[in-house]
């Protein structure tokens, strides 16, 4: 199933063991590296930012269930403690190709919620096939699509 | 179609690590070396607004990309402190100037002067014209370069065949850059940067 981030914000992360909410998704943690969703970050529960990691998630069309209540961890690097405070997110991002010039900004993130990984992303210019993507930095997501 | 863009406007420009997606710098200057009608690099800032000057500097053959919204890299060890162009890169005062020069056809004519310099786009950057203040062709205009020129510090002439080639735009000097080179030097248009 092709499911996006958009469609995804706000929906309801599930314990399988004891079927508790956990919380709702807040925001996506990527690996634009490895073309995938790494993460995906909880919010409601008054403490510090948690993560599921993706491997501890089955993500369904109206709920995502996570392991187990203990599956929500502390974010531990870098990386990742500036995608949930948001200084680095796709949503948002300028998108920069190679060659210097900008391509809008993300306004959707497409990904396979089977396995996470992503598909496309929708800019304000048009698509980008996930394929593309170079790296995503405070400054910019840089692709390498061609002109 | 091949994009241009004035050496000038590149000022300011943010340069981005293709690896990280950061903005490691911005460009603080353009040093060009004229005598041989090459871009050489850009002295650097650091980002920011209270930034000042960086040590590190970036050399023409280490971006990868130059468009109209930013400078690309590899990565950070890009820009470095210790770059091949030892000389005019580190000491742009040292390299020689065009822009200010009057600009002579070989057939005697004045055109105008040169106020900047005009450089391709895409993966493998480098100078193709020199903007001209010519009052004699209503204004600005475009004036390609060859091997032919001759630059002096005072003035730059340009052989009398070249200026049928001068425009007033720069997207149609694009195409006129393309049809001059490949009459003129189809060698170099293959390899630009090539150092004869």
């Amino acid at each position: 199933m092709i499911d996006t981030f958009n469609a995804a914000d706000k929906r309801a992360v599930v314990a399988g063991d004891t079927a508790d909410e956990l919380g709702k998704i807040k925001a996506f943690i990527v690996d634009v590296g490895a073309n995938r969703v790494e993460a995906v970050q909880v919010s409601g529960r008054g403490r510090k930012a948690d993560i599921v990691p993706w491997e501890r998630l089955r993500f369904g069309g109206d709920a995502v269930i996570a392991d187990s209540g203990d599956a929500p961890e502390q974010v531990s690097d870098d990386r990742d403690l500036d995608a949930v405070k948001g200084r680095v997110t796709m949503r948002g991002s300028r998108v920069l190709a190679t060659s210097g010039f900008e391509l809008g900004t993300v306004e959707d993130v497409s990904f396979d919620s089977e396995s996470g990984a992503l598909v496309a992303v929708r800019t304000t210019d048009g698509e980008v096939d996930a394929s593309h993507l170079c790296s995503l930095g405070s400054y910019a997501l840089v692709v390498d699509a061609e002109e | 179609m091949t994009h241009l863009l004035r050496a000038g406007d590149l000022i300011g420009h943010p340069v981005v690590s293709i690896a990280t997606g950061e903005d490691i710098a911005e460009v603080r200057d353009v040093v060009y070396d004229a005598d041989r009608h090459r871009l050489l690099g850009f002295t650097l800032n650091k980002r920011g607004v209270f930034a000042g000057r960086m040590k590190e500097v970036l050399a023409a053959e280490a971006v990868t990309g130059i468009g109209a919204d930013a400078l690309m890299v590899a990565d950070d060890s890009a820009i470095t402190d210790t770059a091949p162009g030892e000389g005019p890169l580190r000491h742009p005062k040292d390299a020689s100037q065009v822009v200010g020069n009057r600009v002579v056809s070989s057939d005697g004519n004045a055109l105008g002067e040169v106020v900047g310099v005009v450089l391709s786009t895409g993966g493998r950057p480098e100078a193709v014209g020199y903007e001209v203040e010519a009052p004699e062709l209503s204004g600005t205009a475009f004036v390609p370069i060859s091997d032919q020129m001759a630059v002096s510090g005072d003035n730059l002439l340009v052989p009398a065949e070249s200026t049928e080639f001068i425009r007033n735009d720069l997207a149609g000097f694009g195409a006129a850059v393309s049809e001059y080179r490949q009459q003129t030097m189809p060698s170099t248009a293959d390899q630009p940067g090539a150092n004869s």
